[in-house]
């Protein structure tokens, strides 16, 4: 009764404030639908960053606003504008920017920002964001590091305007682990690499001698798991980031490959191999118990968990032809969504859970494309004579894959998930089975 | 005893490179036009012949050779139970249809001759190893050389050959015979390889 | 003065810091050889209010304002001390950014006041002779229109409202790649002069409730402010001094 008054009232004042308003939006507004636009990257202005007087030999200010300007650049929402046309180089965080000068080159946002050297070889950085024809500060952080650590407050900054620009989260300050080729195709070397998501810094974790493959980030980006043909048989490790030590996760000399963590990182889903008889396996990481999953004769492989760690999506022949399936994490419920002429292979699900990414072979071509959990909604994004392997950036917007060309090795690549902006990952050579990390913390 | 394991098995992947080469099927980078792949060999409609035992061997299968030499063909002389041997008695290797993993008639002709080698010399140990062509995943390719390595495995078991002694690895697409991309390379590439890894007379 | 708030400024970063190593595992056992991500640390959001530039045309001025501004460091240093409430919490390098925006958030409608009556054309004013200038411009168009000028509170036409939408789709970018941006439709309230100008921002209708739709909002209102000015006829100005214009990404990013 209470509530059903309290209900009456409340549409008694809905009907008010509707009424007072009403009709002075119909004498006042007209009204016009826009629903076509101009999808295009949006022109902003990074200035060299300020370093005042003190000295800086390493040029930090002016490095940093390159590596802002590349990140950005890179996710193809943005586009750097020529710091000739600046009519201030290094404008000063300490007083509003002209707007009618970054106005007039059509920068719809500008960054500025601070490096000061401190003494004990650190630095402190502040960044401030502004919206041009708002003539607002959209966002202004303040950093603290070792000088050393200034490509990373680069990719922090970057990721503050990209994530305060769109409202969803960045991915420069992330990393790429994969396997670094060379030797050509007839003797290939292959070991386990690191690098920033940009390209530099990359460090190898293994020195070749034996043949590693399919690398991929633990969430909390302490580990990684891949499988190595070290000792001669081919098993999935973990490989410790801090530590450098690497463990098979299960001894014996059945096969295990295509691992992938489960999204807490207690676990780990993967093939193992019994008498050429593939099947989808799932291992606490600490109590290293097993629970087989799938028991077709057939191939069940390359398994990818849904974000929220219910599901799995994984690829299997069942059917005929390699084709992707979703079931519930204890096995159950099996449902094939894909459908397409062709086959598809190395289903990834997208940290963001609305997409699965996949490898597509069709018609002698390979292609990188996505589709919803369900099957609906393909999208194909890449074609090539190979690509293969995508791997999503952490906000789920940008997928990195390896390509190769007939006889030559293969490369890194790196797509948005609506088919533009695919762009060669710069600063690595042969290089193949790409994985994200994280964004770090 | 591992380092001898291992001898010999860089040996038998010597002699299968060696082999390959023999035949005209080994390729060195070149994209160069290629031989057609491996003929298959002439149909034979009689399933399975069992082929013609060959010569018992002599008693001792470790009888040291005459004269030690590392280069196996300086000497002409083929040690019964060597590695050689296993090559002269059968071909080393049989190739499979696209993302097949059943073995083909003309591998089952190559296959049976393996067996009949292994159960002449019951000391001898192999390796299957799967391969694939470029044409697919790593992931799923690890599968299917799996498979495949275990197709053989299952017909020489068939056969009669002890399945203790024959082990299976898988390489995926990670170890082409042939680096080229196009068709006669990926059909070098979609194969079972049999390595003699323990057991082969060794010369001295 | 200076110095003070230098000294308070380093110390509270060192706390900061101290509390960052003993919250973040990974930085207990640094090993050489390793790429481990190197420490970066946010010690928060700088002050969004300054002295404007504006106000001084003259680039030289701009040296006394920076002494200001230096004057001005302890509200910097202000805004730092609310670090410690969010230090309070266990993980403060883990989820500093969206608590950082949220925070920005409040600041943003002081400088946008500031801003708006120093940048934005006052209605109430005489027009600088540069509008002077447009205002010919659209008077002349106006003549030249081939559309009859109705009396004085006419309507445009569906032929001027066509054209308005389709200045509007050249101006408006629309982020596809968002998480369900189909759906973020945003109606944006325009309030013009009569010159065609903004009289003020474009008020986003409705409270953006995820930061994802927030930055819908303001690409709308991007596109608003990039179209300007709005070249409309004179006649039918209390039609479209005010207008809603309703941006639906539905079609575009599907």
């Amino acid at each position: 009764m209470i509530a059903f008054v309290h209900r009456a009232l409340v549409s008694m004042l809905c009907v008010c404030a509707f009424g007072l308003a009403a009709p002075k939006a119909a004498w006042a507004a007209l009204e016009v639908d826009i629903t076509q636009g101009v999808v295009q990257p949006m022109p902003l202005a990074v200035t060299d960053f300020d370093v005042g007087e003190t000295p800086d030999p390493q040029q930090i200010g002016k490095q940093m606003a390159e590596v802002i300007r590349a990140d950005l650049e890179r996710s193809g929402l943005f586009r750097s504008l020529n710091p000739e046309a600046f009519v201030e180089q290094s404008p000063s965080v300490d007083v509003q920017p002209r707007f009618v000068d970054w106005r007039a080159i059509k920068a719809q946002a500008l960054i500025n920002g601070r490096v000061q050297i401190l003494d004990d070889n650190r630095m402190q950085v502040e960044f401030r964001l502004w919206d041009v024809y708002a003539g607002q500060q959209m966002v202004g952080l303040q950093f603290a590091a070792r000088t050393e650590s200034w490509r990373r407050i680069a990719h922090k900054i970057a990721d503050a305007v990209y994530e305060r620009i769109t409202g969803e989260s960045g991915y420069f300050d992330t990393r790429i682990v994969f396997i670094a080729e060379s030797g050509g195709r007839a003797k290939r070397v292959k070991r386990l690499a690191i690098m920033d998501q940009d390209g530099a810094n990359l460090t190898y974790l293994t020195d070749g001698s034996y043949t590693v493959l399919t690398p991929r980030f633990s969430p909390t980006q302490q580990q990684i798991t891949y499988m190595s043909y070290r000792g001669g048989v081919p098993r999935v490790y973990l490989f410790d980031i801090e530590t450098g030590r690497q463990e098979a996760i299960q001894s014996g000399s059945r096969m295990t490959f295509a691992p992938r963590f489960a999204p807490d990182g207690k676990a780990v889903v993967y093939s193992q191999e019994q008498g050429g008889d593939s099947d989808v396996f799932l291992m606490d990481l600490r109590s290293h118990k097993r629970v087989q999953l799938t028991r077709s004769p057939a191939i069940d492989t390359s398994p990818s968990f849904s974000p929220d760690g219910k599901r799995i999506v994984f690829n299997s022949d069942r059917g005929g032809s390699p084709q992707l399936y979703v079931m519930n994490i204890d096995g159950s419920g099996v449902k094939r969504i894909s459908f397409g002429s062709g086959s598809y292979m190395t289903p990834v699900w997208s940290p963001r859970g609305d997409l699965i990414a996949f490898t597509k072979q069709r018609a002698g071509k390979f292609h990188i494309g996505v589709m919803r959990p369900d099957g609906s909604g393909e999208r194909i994004l890449t074609t090539s004579y190979l690509d293969e392997g995508p791997t999503w950036a952490p906000n789920g917007r940008v997928l990195m894959f390896f390509r190769e060309n007939p006889g030559g090795d293969p490369y890194l690549m790196q797509v948005d998930l609506t088919g533009k902006n695919l762009q060669r990952v710069k600063g690595v050579g042969a290089a193949s089975d790409p994985a994200w990390s994280p964004l770090l913390n | 005893m591992s380092r001898m394991k291992s001898l010999s098995m860089w040996a038998g992947i010597g002699l299968l490179a060696f082999t390959l080469s023999a035949c005209g099927t080994g390729r060195r980078g070149e994209p160069a036009p290629l031989p057609p792949p491996p003929p298959p060999p002439e149909m034979n409609d009689d399933f399975l012949p069992p082929p013609p035992p060959p010569p018992p061997p002599e008693e001792g299968i470790m009888l040291p050779p005459a004269e030690a030499t590392n280069d196996p063909y300086a000497d002409m002389q083929v040690l019964p139970g060597s590695i050689e041997d296993f090559h002269n008695a059968a071909t080393p290797i049989v190739f499979f249809d696209l993302d097949s993993h059943s073995v083909r008639a003309d591998a089952a002709e190559t296959l049976a001759q393996q067996a009949a080698w292994l159960l002449q010399y019951p000391m001898v140990d192999v390796r299957i190893e799967g391969n694939c062509d470029e044409r697919g995943t790593r992931e799923y390719n690890l599968a299917l050389g799996a498979k495949r390595a275990n197709s053989v495995k299952d017909f020489l078991v068939a056969q009669g050959v002890e399945p203790n002694r024959i082990s299976t690895i898988s390489y995926g697409k990670e170890r082409p015979l042939d680096p080229g991309s196009n068709e006669a390379a990926w059909a070098q590439n979609r194969n079972a390889q049999t390595v003699v890894i323990e057991g082969a007379t060794q010369p001295l | 003065m200076r110095t003070a708030a230098l000294g308070t400024s380093v110390g509270l970063h060192a706390g900061a810091f101290a509390l960052t190593l003993l919250t973040w595992p990974f930085l207990h056992k640094p090993i050489e050889p390793r790429p481990e991500p190197v420490a970066v640390e946010l010690i928060g959001p700088v002050s969004s209010t300054l002295p404007s530039a504006d106000t001084e045309p003259e680039p030289t001025e701009a040296l006394p304002e920076t002494t200001a501004a230096l004057a001005d460091l302890p509200e910097v240093a202000d805004i730092d001390t609310q670090l410690p409430d969010v230090a309070d919490e266990p993980k403060v390098t883990e989820d500093p950014l969206p608590t950082e925006v949220e925070a920005q958030l409040k600041p943003l409608p002081k400088t946008a006041e500031t801003v708006e009556a120093k940048n934005l054309p006052q209605p109430q004013d005489k027009p600088s002779s540069g509008f002077d200038l447009d205002q010919i411009a659209s008077a002349i168009g106006q003549e030249t229109s081939p559309h009859p000028r109705g009396p004085i509170g006419s309507t445009l036409s569906a032929t001027e409202i066509d054209a308005l939408r389709a200045k509007m789709q050249r101006c408006w970018n629309p982020d596809c790649g968002a998480a369900k941006a189909e759906t973020f439709e945003v109606q944006v309230r325009v309030y013009l002069n009569r010159d065609g100008s903004l009289l003020r921002p474009a008020e986003i209708v409705g409270t953006p409730k995820t930061s994802a739709w927030r930055a819908a909002a303001e690409r709308a209102v991007r596109a608003v402010d990039r179209c300007a000015p709005y070249v409309l006829p004179q006649n039918a100005y209390s039609n479209w001094k005010d207008i809603i214009m309703r941006f639906d990404p539905q079609d575009v990013c599907t």
